[in-house]
């Protein structure tokens, strides 16, 4: 008993990080851009006492949007590795984020007709809960062939190859989907590195909206992760409808993939980076390192976001260049520490 | 009829018509060479694989007749080797075993953590409870996962080599455990790799190629000839104190 | 008489001056052996410069997006600057390549044996040292001169038609939704400030930068140019932006279908989307 106090007083000591970072991801977010305004006056105009838009029209709703993509994607994170018991699944590297972004430009091509860049932007902002749905079965479909290409989850390296392979494809179809509109390569390399510059009210709803319905049964679904850990043939020995639940999280992680991708394009490593982060603090416990992956992805896109439009200001870098430059070499980081302990 | 019985097993993989039972009160020890089946029969008794033909009945009746949970709470299985949630702390790793009377939703309640602190106990797990898996070292690895499974205090145990990477001292506490455990009515079903652990048990049945080669007791069962059957000519039995010694003739 | 005279005189100057030997805009030497006859252009600029000197007939193949004059758009497409055909250019038999001084095209076409010349074509200035430098690699040097003064009449007739304007608004312009838009110092920058524009992107930005919209509006420019089609709906829909007054007052000039190129291409036809520019900022 005496080591386990030490311990539950560690990780709420972790929680009680991931809210202020939080905190300090929105005070900072809110107060900072490429505009220079006095604290002042964004205090006002965030109490609604003098109108500013770039406030609550802009920097508020990228803020919360960041946010809750980020969340999104640190949950879909966690639930893909601990469902397939392989620290390297997460949206990006199993292909789900490029399958949800295939289905959504598909479905921008279809409306769009000749203009599938620019119809998609028009998808973002007129009909942000079909692009979801739409992507949804894109994210789900793109698993489901990575696994049956891999011969199930087990083997990490034939994962990521399938993951990779299947990524690719569909991310060179979204691009020729995306090329049938002449030269506007820019645009390409904006989804597919991500995009959060133009997300408004009505993108955080959807946000919201998506992340409220898969995040709730992905918590209540944390015991079967931990279960999960011990092997299927136990998790299914303890009694666990274990087809079912599978199902359901894949279905919940997709869901919250698809919403991120169709809100901000492909933003990669907050998936992958977010639980890993967490695990050296808080252990496998998918209890906790759900709703911390869910704290995490949100402060760690907000914080992206922010440097990507504060670095250069008053221009912008993707959002997706900058969580790729801080995750990759963190990453790498990783291996190298694992790698130097064994 | 109590007991968890197997009949006429057929496939899946080696396994060609075997029929084994455990009784409640009763440890039998599972042994033969690698490839023999003798982990696919557990499997099968598990209720975790579908046989080609025969069948498992607990208590009389068809295993496929229970509810997974009510299965989950009647039989614990333990699997040979990994995965291993190295991130989860000991304790949270015994509380899995409840999940069999907990459901998805239900909330631990006092007998729940009455069974996972017996659990801690008789393993000898407790000690490093607040510890994480993955810090451990092999044999007490393996106390915390047998800790598990008795967690959901079953009426059979299904192990399967529960005494590997246990160093001497512990193995001879963990049959000990068997025994004890048999004496209050648990039936156990354990497949082993050594030979003279298994002349521990109440009864040893022998599988090779798919099929039971022999069962009964283990000084019925465990003679030269079989053993040298099993693993070549070197091998030797003397008779200490009643029971069979299984030693290679170097 | 008077025409021998001048025929022998075009022939003598001919005779001069090939063999000709240039440096292209990649700083490569290349040697002209005689006026090309058949030649392939890798750029529309530079495909609409060559047809204003009057050499359309030579041209035997252009790249994808070569679509001025009309009669270009019948002849074989060999590709892009990123996906370009050097098997299709080969089997043409050009005596004269015209690519991007980008990509590595020149490397493969030279390796065939042909004549390959680097052109850069990015800023106002480029029109006209390209224009004279085509002028002189096609024996056409007469005609790019008088190409070259009839442009700048051109461009000046419309210059002076904005310096009629009492104001000058401010400006943002917008070549795609990410947004990217355009600094003072690119070729449609210098056309904004010709047509009396003032471009709300400071030059630190560089070209072409993604700017931050939160800027954008904070600059509240009057007019938005946008060249991408759907720009008009876009726009309107963008959190934030119904405060611009270009918006607001509904001064968005989208420019689309063949227009936009009359914007982005250094070549002959600057003056038309200068003219295109001072319509939008100033009324006709």
């Amino acid at each position: 008993m005496t080591q386990a106090l030490p311990l539950a007083l560690k990780r709420s000591l972790v929680f009680l990080w991931l809210v202020f970072l939080l905190l300090l991801a929105l005070v900072l977010g809110v107060a900072l851009g490429a505009v220079s305004l006095p604290v002042g006056e964004v205090v006002s105009a965030l109490l609604g006492l003098k109108e500013n838009p770039i406030v609550t029209e802009m920097r508020l709703p990228r803020v919360l949007g960041g946010m809750l993509v980020g969340a999104a994607l640190g949950v879909a994170g966690a639930s893909f590795q601990g469902l397939f018991r392989n620290p390297l699944a997460d949206p990006y590297l199993m292909g789900s984020a490029a399958g949800a972004a295939f289905a959504v430009t598909l479905l921008a091509a279809f409306l769009g007709g000749l203009s599938p860049a620019f119809a998609q932007h028009a998808v973002f902002q007129s009909l942000p809960l079909s692009a979801t749905l739409f992507g949804f079965f894109g994210a789900l479909l793109a698993t489901l062939v990575t696994l049956v290409l891999a011969g199930g989850a087990a083997r990490t390296g034939e994962l990521v190859l399938a993951g990779v392979v299947v990524g690719s494809v569909l991310t060179g179809a979204t691009t020729y989907l995306m090329l049938q509109d002449a030269d506007r390569v820019r645009a390409v390399f904006a989804y597919t590195l991500g995009n959060l510059a133009f997300l408004g009210w009505p993108g955080v709803k959807a946000l919201l909206l998506f992340f409220l319905v898969a995040f709730p049964p992905l918590l209540l679904l944390g015991r079967v992760l931990n279960a999960l850990q011990l092997g299927e043939d136990v998790a299914k020995s303890l009694g666990l409808p274990l087809e079912g639940l599978k199902l359901l999280l894949l279905l919940a992680a997709s869901l919250l993939v698809a919403a991120a991708v169709a809100q901000a394009g492909i933003i990669g490593f907050v998936g992958l980076i977010t639980p890993h982060l967490l695990r050296r603090f808080l252990g496998e416990d998918y209890r906790l390192l759900l709703p911390a992956s869910a704290l995490g992805g949100a402060a760690l896109l907000a914080l992206a976001d922010l440097l990507a439009r504060t670095l250069t200001r008053p221009a912008e870098l993707p959002v997706g260049v900058v969580t790729t430059l801080l995750g990759g070499p963190f990453f790498l980081y990783l291996m190298w520490r694992r790698r130097g302990r064994a | 009829m109590e007991g968890l019985e197997a009949k006429g097993i057929v496939g899946p993989y080696a396994l060609l018509g075997v029929g084994l039972a455990v009784r409640p009160g009763e440890w039998v020890a599972l042994l033969g060479p690698n490839g023999s089946g003798k982990s696919t029969l557990l499997r099968v008794m598990a209720g975790l694989l579908r046989p080609r033909a025969g069948g498992v009945f607990l208590e009389g009746k068809p295993l496929r007749a229970y509810g997974s949970y009510a299965r989950g709470r009647l039989l614990a299985y333990l699997p040979q080797g990994g995965p291993y949630p190295e991130g989860l702390l000991v304790e949270e790793v015994v509380r899995l075993g409840r999940l069999p009377h907990l459901g998805l939703w239900g909330r631990e309640g006092r007998e729940d953590v009455e069974a996972v602190e017996w659990a801690l106990e008789v393993t000898g797990a407790s000690r490093f409870r607040g510890r994480y898996l993955g810090s451990l070292s092999g044999g007490e690895r393996q106390r915390v996962l047998l800790a598990r499974a008795l967690a959901a205090r079953p009426r059979y145990l299904l192990l399967d080599e529960p005494t590997t990477f246990l160093d001497l001292e512990y193995q001879g506490g963990l049959l000990a455990l068997f025994q004890n455990l048999v004496a209050k009515g648990m039936g156990i079903l354990s497949v082993l790799h050594d030979p003279n652990q298994a002349a521990l048990a109440g009864r040893v049945a022998v599988l090779k190629g798919g099929r039971l080669l022999a069962e009964g007791r283990p000084e019925a069962v465990l003679t030269e000839a079989l053993l040298q059957n099993l693993y070549g000519p070197g091998v030797r039995v003397a008779h200490l104190m009643g029971r069979p010694h299984v030693y290679l003739d170097g | 008489m008077k025409r021998v005279w001048a025929v022998l005189s075009v022939l003598l100057a001919l005779a001069f001056a090939f063999p000709l030997t240039l440096t292209d805009d990649l700083g490569r030497t290349v040697t002209v052996k005689a006026p090309p006859k058949r030649i392939v252009t890798m750029l529309p600029s530079v495909t609409e410069t060559v047809c204003a000197l009057g050499a359309c007939d030579r041209i035997v193949a252009t790249d994808n997006y070569s679509d001025w004059p009309e009669r270009v758009k019948a002849l074989p497409k060999a590709g892009g600057l990123y996906n370009p055909n050097p098997e299709l250019i080969v089997s043409l038999k050009p005596d004269l390549v015209l690519v991007s001084k980008y990509g590595r095209l020149y490397e493969t076409l030279e390796r065939a044996g042909l004549t390959v010349y680097a052109v850069r074509t990015e800023t106002y200035e480029d029109i006209f040292r390209t224009t004279r430098t085509l002028g002189k690699l096609l024996g056409l040097e007469a005609q790019a001169e008088r190409l070259v003064a009839q442009i700048q009449r051109e461009v000046y007739q419309e210059e002076s038609r904005a310096a009629k304007a009492k104001t000058r608004p401010r400006v943002y312009y917008e070549i795609d939704p990410t947004p990217y838009t355009v600094g003072p110092e690119s070729f449609i920058g210098v056309l904004i400030q010709k047509a009396r524009g003032v471009n709300i992107i400071p030059k630190e930005l560089g070209l072409f930068p993604k700017i931050a919209p939160e800027f954008v509006v904070e600059k509240n420019p009057e007019v938005i140019v946008a060249t991408y089609p759907g720009a008009l709906e876009t726009i309107r829909a963008r959190p934030g932006w119904s405060r611009v007054k270009a918006v607001q007052t509904g001064r968005i000039c989208v420019f689309t279908g063949g227009q936009d190129s009359l914007l982005s291409r250094p070549g002959p036809r600057v003056a038309q989307g200068l003219r295109l520019l001072v319509d939008c900022f100033h009324g006709r």
